[in-house]
Order: C-alpha cells, then sequence, then structure tokens
C-alpha cells in the first residue's frame, strides 16, 4: 500500500529562511521537491566529502572488525579532513610497500634457482681474478659451446640451461651466449630487505589500527555533512519570488504526519497552503504493508516504485513469489536446512540483515510446501516406485498432492494463468482509480480474453482430453465443461473481451472515440501474439524443479555407489562427505535460479499484465540524521 | 524395432535438448561478461545485473522442458513417422532457441553495460529481452503442438 501524500507549500520571508529552514529540518517528516540547481559548488564540495569520509570510514570498520578487538571511541581533535588525508597517506605508503614486497618476493624466487647467492663471497672472488656471470641459454646452444670454457651448468629451466660463467677479471667482457642475467642483490640482502618492507607495513596498520578510536566520532561527522547537504538542498531548491523579499518551497508529508505539520506550520512566521495531490503530480512514495509483506518490499524496490497513482504490487506478487521459489527449489529437506540457518540469523541479525532473514524463513518455509506438494525430501521422490517407507514417510505422502510429472508441469501453467489474470484485475482497478468507469473497462476485456484463452486451450485438447484436465486434485477440466453452454460461452467471454479492447483502449492518453478500434486492433495483435507465451514462461518454474530434483537424486545415487554394501564403516564417512558435498553444490545453485527466475516472472509476465509504469521516487524527509543517530 | 525411428527420434530429443543449451550457455556467458566488466565501474549494480545476466537460462530450460515431455516417445519401437515427429520438434525449437538464447544476450551485455555506465534501464532491458525470447516460447509451442501429430 503507497501512504497517502499531501502537498505543503510554504511562503516564507527572505529574512526568515535560515530559521524556518532549520525548523523544517528538525520537524523531519517533509520531503522537500528539490529544484534543478544541484550542481553547485557548495553541494558538489559536500558530497565529495561525504564520500570520501565514507570510503575511510568503511576502511576502519573493516579494519576494526578484523581484529576482533572494541576500541575505545574519542572524538577526533582535528578537522576529519585531516583524518581522512592522514589515513589516505598511510594506505597509499602501505600499498606501496605491499607492491615492493611482492615485487621483491618475485626477484627472490627467480633468483633462487642459482641457490643462495651470497654477493660478499661473489664481490671477494671478483677481487681473486674471477668474476661470476649468470645466463640463460637454449639447451643445443649451450651443448655446442666450447668445454674448455669456463660454463658450469647450474640447473635446467624447460629447453633452456642455466649456467654461471667464470670470467677472469682482468679480461675484457665478452657477450655471454643465450641471454645474460644480473642478479641486483644478494639472496639474504633480498630476504633483509623483505622483512624491513614486512615490518614498515607492521608498523603503519599498527597506526592505522590507532585510528579506530574515531569511527563513531567519523560516523557522527558524516552524518553531520549530509545534514549540511540536505539542507543546502532545500536552500537552493527554495524560488524567490517578490523581487527576492518571498520565497516559496514545496514539498510532501504523510497524511498520517498532518496533526505535526500543522502543529509546526502554526507556530512558524511561514505562510503555508496545504493540498491534496492532484492528477498529473507525483508525490514521493512511502510503502506501507503488512508484517509479512513488508518483507518483499525489497524485491518490488528492484525493479522500480510504483508512481502514486498505482497500487503497490508488493502484497500481490508476495505470495506468488513465495510460492514460485517453493516451487523451483521444492525440497522438503532443503526447506528444513535453510530454515536452520534462517531462523538463527533472524535473531541474532538487526535491521536490514534481520529482515533479509525474514524473508528466508518465509521462503524457507514455502520450499517446504513445495517438497511437500509435489512429494520430494532430499531428491527422494515419492511416487517413484519402491521409495521405502523409511525414506518418504508415509506420514508425509497424503500431502503431496501434485506428485507426478504432468501434475507438477501443469501446476505453473495453472498459476501463471491464475496471476496474469490477477494482473488484469489490477490493471482493471488501476484504470478505474485513474480514469473513472472507462479507464477500468479495457482492462475487463483482456482479463476477460486470459479467460477466452484459458477455456479454448482446454477445449482443443492442448492439456489432453478436455473433460479430464485436473492439475494434481484440481479438477479444471470437469469445472470449466460443467460450465452450461461453454463453448457459448467462450465465444461470449472472447467477443465481449475484444469489444471492450476496441472501444476502451487509450482511455489514458484521452484518445478519440472513433480512433480507439484502430488502435485497439493492434492492442489485441499484442494480446493474441503475447498471452500464450507468457503463460508458457511459467513452465520454467517446472523445469527448474526436476533439474533440482534430478541432480539431488543423481548426487543420492553417487552416494549409494560409494556406500556398496555399507558393510566398511568408512564408507558411511564418505557417504555423508558426498552427500554434503553434492546437496550442498545442488541446493547453491538452485537458490541463485529460484530467485532469478521467480523475479523475472514477476517483472515481466506479471508487471506486463497490470500494466506497471512505476517510476516513484523513495519518500525522503528534509531531516538531520545526526539527531536521529544519537537517539 | 525400427532403427530409423530411434535415430531421428534421438537426433530430435538431442536437438531440443542440445541446441538449446548450448545457445544458453553462450548466451548467459555473454551477459556474464558484461555484467562482470559492470561490476567493476558500480559495485552497488549487482542485483539487477545478476537478475539481467540469469535470463538467456530460459531457453535451455525451456529445452529440458522439450526434452521431458518428448522423451517417453523414445522406445525401441518407435516408429519412422513419430521419430521424425521428433526430429521435425527438435529442429524447429532447437535452431530458434540457439538463435534467440545467443542474440539474447548480446542484448542483455549491452543493457548491463548502460547500467554499468550509470543508465538506469534495468526495467527497459528485461522487458526488451522477453522479445528474442517470445520466439523460443512459440517454437516450444510448435513443439507441443507437434506431440499430437505422434502415434
Amino acid at each position: 500500500m503507497i501512504q497517502k501524500m499531501k502537498k505543503l507549500s510554504l511562503l516564507v520571508h527572505a529574512n526568515d529562511r535560515s530559521q524556518v529552514l532549520e525548523d523544517l529540518q528538525r520537524l523531519g517528516v517533509v520531503h522537500v521537491e528539490f529544484g534543478k540547481d544541484q550542481q553547485r559548488l557548495e553541494i558538489l564540495v559536500f558530497k565529495e566529502k561525504i564520500t570520501k569520509l565514507e570510503k575511510t570510514h568503511q576502511f576502519l570498520t573493516t579494519l576494526a572488525a578484523s581484529e576482533k578487538t572494541v576500541f575505545h571511541q574519542e572524538t577526533y581533535p582535528d578537522d576529519l579532513d585531516v583524518l581522512y588525508d592522514e589515513i589516505e597517506k598511510m594506505r597509499v605508503e602501505v600499498d606501496d610497500l605491499r607492491s615492493q614486497g611482492v615485487h621483491l618476493a618475485k626477484e627472490l624466487e627467480s633468483q633462487n634457482v642459482w641457490g643462495f647467492y651470497d654477493a660478499q663471497k661473489a664481490e671477494a672472488l671478483n677481487a681473486a681474478g674471477i668474476k661470476l656471470r649468470f645466463g640463460k641459454a637454449p639447451a643445443k646452444l649451450f651443448e655446442a659451446l666450447d668445454p674448455q670454457e669456463p660454463f658450469v651448468e647450474v640447473a635446467k629451466d624447460g629447453s633452456s640451461v642455466l649456467y654461471v660463467y667464470l670470467q677472469d677479471s682482468k679480461k675484457e667482457s665478452a657477450e655471454l651466449p643465450g641471454q645474460e642475467i644480473f642478479l641486483s642483490a644478494g639472496s639474504d640482502q633480498l630476504q633483509q630487505k623483505l622483512l624491513d618492507i614486512d615490518a614498515e607495513i607492521k608498523k603503519r596498520e599498527k597506526f592505522l589500527l590507532g585510528y579506530c578510536r574515531y569511527i563513531d566520532g567519523l560516523s557522527d561527522g558524516i552524518a553531520d555533512l549530509k545534514d549540511r547537504l540536505s539542507y543546502s538542498f532545500a536552500n537552493y531548491s527554495l524560488t524567490e519570488t517578490a523581487g527576492g523579499q518571498v520565497l516559496i518551497l514545496q514539498g510532501w508529508y504523510p497524511e498520517v504526519e498532518e496533526a505535526r505539520v500543522r502543529e509546526f506550520l502554526d507556530s512558524s512566521r511561514a505562510a503555508y497552503l496545504l493540498e491534496e495531490p492532484k492528477g498529473e503530480e507525483q508525490p514521493p512514495i512511502a510503502l506501507k504493508n503488512g508484517r509479512l509483506a513488508r518483507l518483499f518490499e525489497p524485491i518490488t524496490k528492484v525493479y522500480s516504485l510504483p508512481n502514486y497513482h498505482e497500487i503497490d504490487t508488493t502484497a500481490f506478487l508476495a505470495p506468488f513469489f513465495a510460492l514460485f521459489v517453493g516451487l523451483c527449489l521444492a525440497d522438503v529437506g532443503y526447506g528444513t536446512l535453510m530454515l536452520a540457518v534462517t531462523i538463527p540469523a533472524f535473531f541474532l541479525l538487526k535491521g536490514e540483515g534481520r529482515r533479509l532473514a525474514g524473508l528466508g524463513i518465509v521462503l524457507s518455509v514455502m520450499t517446504i510446501a513445495g517438497g511437500l506438494l509435489l512429494g520430494d525430501i532430499f531428491g527422494i521422490e515419492t511416487f517413484k516406485e519402491g521409495v521405502p517407507n523409511q525414506l518418504y514417510p508415509s506420514l508425509l505422502r497424503p500431502l503431496a498432492l501434485f506428485p507426478t510429472m504432468a501434475d507438477a508441469m501443469a501446476l505453473p501453467i495453472l498459476l501463471g494463468f491464475v496471476q496474469v489474470f490477477l494482473g488484469h484485475i489490477l490493471r482493471m482497478v488501476n484504470g478505474f482509480r485513474r480514469d473513472g468507469v472507462q479507464g477500468g473497462l479495457k482492462p475487463i476485456g483482456t482479463a476477460l480474453l486470459v479467460i477466452t484463452v484459458g477455456f479454448l486451450l482446454l477445449e482443443y485438447n492442448f492439456f489432453g482430453p478436455f473433460a479430464k484436465v485436473m492439475v494434481g486434485p484440481i479438477p479444471v477440466g470437469p469445472l470449466v465443461s460443467s460450465i452450461p453452454y461453454v463453448s457459448t460461452v467462450t465465444i461470449v467471454l472472447g467477443v465481449l473481451g475484444a469489444v471492450l479492447v476496441l472501444l476502451f483502449n487509450g482511455v489514458e492518453h484521452h484518445l478519440k472515440f472513433y480512433i480507439r478500434p484502430a488502435m485497439g486492433l493492434w492492442e489485441l495483435y499484442e494480446f493474441i501474439s503475447q498471452i500464450l507465451g507468457d503463460i508458457l514462461s511459467y513452465l520454467r518454474l517446472f523445469a527448474l524443479g526436476l533439474a533440482g530434483g534430478l541432480l539431488a537424486e543423481s548426487f543420492n545415487s553417487i552416494g549409494i555407489m560409494v556406500l556398496g554394501n555399507g558393510h566398511n564403516p568408512l564408507m558411511w564417512v564418505f557417504l555423508i562427505v558426498v552427500l554434503l558435498i553434492g546437496h550442498g553444490i545442488n541446493l547453491g545453485l538452485a537458490l541463485i535460479a529460484s530467485f532469478v527466475h521467480p523475479v523475472r516472472l514477476t517483472f515481466v509476465e506479471f508487471y506486463k499484465a497490470i500494466g506497471f509504469k512505476g517510476g516513484g521516487v523513495s519518500y525522503s524527509p528534509f531531516q538531520t540524521q545526526l539527531k536521529s543517530n544519537n537517539h | 524395432m525400427d532403427s530409423l525411428g530411434i535415430i531421428l527420434g534421438g537426433l530430435g530429443l538431442a536437438l531440443m535438448a542440445g541446441l538449446s543449451g548450448v545457445g544458453s550457455s553462450i548466451g548467459l556467458v555473454t551477459a556474464g561478461n558484461a555484467a562482470v566488466g559492470a561490476l567493476k565501474k558500480r559495485p552497488e549494480i549487482f542485483g539487477p545485473a545478476l537478475v539481467l545476466s540469469a535470463l538467456p537460462a530460459s531457453q535451455g530450460l525451456y529445452g529440458f522442458v522439450a526434452y521431458i515431455i518428448y522423451q517417453p516417445f523414445l522406445t525401441s519401437n518407435i516408429t519412422v513417422f513419430n521419430g521424425g515427429v521428433m526430429l521435425a520438434a527438435g529442429i524447429a525449437f532447437g535452431i530458434v532457441a540457439l538463435a534467440s538464447a545467443i542474440k539474447m544476450g548480446q542484448l542483455l551485455a549491452s543493457g548491463i553495460n548502460a547500467l554499468g555506465s550509470g543508465s538506469d534501464v534495468f526495467a527497459p532491458t528485461l522487458i526488451l529481452a522477453a522479445f528474442p525470447e517470445l520466439y523460443a516460447i512459440l517454437g516450444l509451442v510448435v513443439a507441443i503442438l507437434l506431440k499430437s501429430l505422434i502415434v
């Protein structure tokens, strides 16, 4: 449900500008309609500062979490910009040292092929008249060298030979065969450098940890900056009139807050006007749903918030979404495992995490329900002949209402029809609300056409003999065939639906009456060409459910193969390992697909039926974050 | 036993499941690559990018459904006619699903790239991607209708 909003127009004298804005920010319920002047330097500076400090805050929070220590919090004595600069400088230095360390480690590793290279001894040899030179040459080239020359093979690297050339220091340096390699320092020196770098990194990390005592102060600083940013937004949204003496500010507030808003306005020195939203205006959107439906609001927001004149789809998509996820996963065992994770998470987490865990609990329950309906526990299927009661409890067998492949395939189609039909009904409600009776007639027409398509598919035996079509225990065929004169009813519904579409399309665009039939033909073409595809798209639920079930069954088979005759106790351990890994992989993959495909059915097929436009802007009141943080 | 019927029917099954699976795999990789690139620029679009990049899986799923529908007909005594019907269904659906999944992947990759560049095109991309998929669904419908010819 979308909260009702009211429009506030405020007339402020130029002298009262800052006072009224500060009071309004403290009131914290008015969503100010920001003007277009949002690229001012002041605003850009605030935004940049907030981004910088949020980055620093994130860094320190992660650092503190990795240390698993509670840091005593203090207020930072200087400007937070200084804190950012110090931390950034230190981070850059740490990154630089780390990259130096990686470079050195690589050098040491490549040098290790020569053994332990002692640079001092090499220097002493040089002084004594022998200069060590290192090289790498193809094996054939090395073998062809004069054996009298002082080449010493050290190692082989693929088809190349690594060698040392013992050169007389007094002689002039000749070019070495292949590639000469220069060792920058001795192995001990490189190792010492690495240790030094490590010590430097640790020193800086210790310094950085010291900054963790300013995390709370940083949070407050960011909140303060955000307050100042929203103040600037509001300030630059004031429209000057009467030669700059009077300023106008417009905003929206939830109708439930009217008493507070009126109290504030009556005590302020500003003149005001409170109005209901007009037809074309788009107030911000604040969703208000029940506890269960609220869990699904993040899914609504993935696509777009509805606009103010539409129905909030959350409560309508929620049951279908949960059911679809349940049918995709459809396994009592998997659902139980999910519950074992989501229930503790719900009690341990707070805020958004807790809401997501709540959603997880609902989806887990639906997975169990889906598993019960389709008769599946860890890939063990009730309908398979010879599955003993110990594996699929006989107590649960009566609950498997859609156990066969045909039932499992027909159920998503039936659900598709129901959801698409509901979509057209919601479109009708939207049409009635927006354009009166005429606005709702075309969606009634398309809803009738959905029924017509369903009846026609049954009558033409698309799903098998008409009167015998059963979706599990649901007697779809017998119910429809029992309608008196069902063929005539189908034709009447179809004709009526088509007429309504032809005559009442384009009402929202105020199309002339005589243009509508032509446009209606296009609408009919679109409907006819897409409805079958839309419904069949729901078959993905069956495919996903079946694929997950078959994979689970495969892992069970592998486990049984591993177990053999069961006499070896060790094999039981292997069985458990195979089952844990196999079902773990299957559940992980199935979870992703079980989220994505129901989302797609909701956003494409369901939203298309609703004619969902969206584009709503989230209600974001002009308020002080710092104050609410301190509360 | 009619070995020609078995060969035709087997080919039909292989084409409907295989081509759609290949198409979906290519489409998923195309869209997935784009998603990885876009996430480097804007990590916050992971949710929409995940939804979009997973969409070309549809054709593979439809192929799987078609396989499940036709699989019981592939028996040791299948007639040449029935095998031919299965082959026709396999070709009709398989080719359409292959092309539609690959092209759908490209369309989604464009959308995901645009998301990565800061354009809010999640909803239009989702809707536009459903257009090429429609023909894969129609291919599935053709396959289901052809099933009625099997005697």
